[in-house]
């Protein structure tokens, strides 16, 4: 009757270890199917294009726009609108992602052929910091941050003269 | 007679035996309780729209960045037949395209930041259970609504 008695308290105790290894087998299929599961999107390359189109496109950036008919010139940028742009900060204005923007950073160097180079930044301390990390390589996952260069021919107006220039625009974008 | 003691001792075991099978019963439950957790779990993740949320986030995120820098007065209808946007609850505020589900509020709401023209600031309320969405940018101000 002892003997029977061990032998079943025997079989509970042994059920601890396969309960235990059941519940680490669901975790672990749960897991597995987690994995399978795809949920993020990487548009940071689109997302630099559109801030990019919108800096060139934009009647409130820095394109020369007309002032009778009010159309915008993407290719053609006016520098004393860019002067303006850059004292009053007025680009932050017109493309606004919030009082702190932990969003995208840029910076533009616009160079006339004659070597009179304008560089002016987009949320610059943001960029800074980021340009780093995307230098350093650090490019995936979460903390990581990628950079995408940009070079457009454009025209430079001052005045009323037009010369041939190239804008090139670097946009930092983090990756969460 | 003989069969009236077939059938009970049927019933009756004995106490070694009555371990056994009581050992079997909760094995059998064990294995139910563990099937039923994982069709369960299956289920949620079948019926899961975080990725949905997350594209139209992006998707009207994005939109709204390129109405934004449209060199002029701008208004687009927003359709998607891959996935039904009636389903969705659309939210433009401050400088987030916020999507979450129409029916019951989930604890997960998708975010994409775009940047706001603060020239021709938005306004608008929350869309829900509508097939398409119009963006409407004039020179003061840009504003989304139902179709």
């Amino acid at each position: 009757m002892k003997n029977k008695k061990s032998t079943t308290t025997f079989e509970v105790i042994m059920w601890i270890p396969r309960i235990l290894f059941l519940v680490v087998l669901m975790f672990a299929i749960m897991l597995l199917i987690r994995s399978f599961v795809n949920t993020t999107i990487d548009s940071s390359e689109l997302q630099a294009n559109v801030f990019a189109n919108r800096v060139l496109y934009s009647t409130n950036a820095i394109s020369y726009v007309d002032p009778d008919t009010q159309r915008v010139y993407p290719g053609i940028v006016d520098l004393d609108k860019l002067k303006s742009a850059i004292s009053d900060k007025s680009l932050e204005k017109s493309i606004s992602y919030g009082k702190k923007n932990l969003e995208i950073g840029a910076k533009f160097s616009v160079n006339d052929m004659k070597e009179n180079k304008i560089d002016f930044f987009y949320n610059e301390d943001f960029f800074r910091e980021q340009e780093k990390i995307a230098g350093s390589g650090f490019t995936e996952g979460p903390g990581g941050a990628k950079l995408y260069v940009k070079n457009y021919n454009i025209i430079v107006q001052k005045g009323s003269v037009l010369t041939n220039g190239v804008l090139t625009m670097s946009i930092v974008i983090p990756n969460s | 007679m003989k069969k009236r003691a077939v059938c009970c001792r049927l019933f009756s075991f004995r106490k070694s035996q009555a371990n056994e099978v009581y050992h079997v019963l909760i094995q059998a439950a064990i294995a139910l309780a563990v099937y039923l957790t994982m069709q369960a779990y299956i289920d949620s993740v079948s019926k899961d729209t975080l990725f949905e949320k997350v594209y139209l986030s992006k998707d009207s995120g994005l939109l709204m960045d390129t109405v934004y820098g449209s060199p002029g007065e701008l208004t687009y209808e927003y359709k998607n037949d891959l996935v039904g946007l009636n389903r969705f609850k659309f939210s433009f505020k401050n400088q987030r395209a916020s999507i979450d589900e129409a029916e019951s509020k989930s604890k997960l709401t998708a975010e994409q930041p775009y940047g706001e023209d603060m020239n021709a600031p938005y306004s608008g309320n929350d869309i829900s259970n509508s097939d398409k969405i119009v963006f409407s940018k004039t020179k003061t101000g840009l504003s989304t609504g139902k179709g």
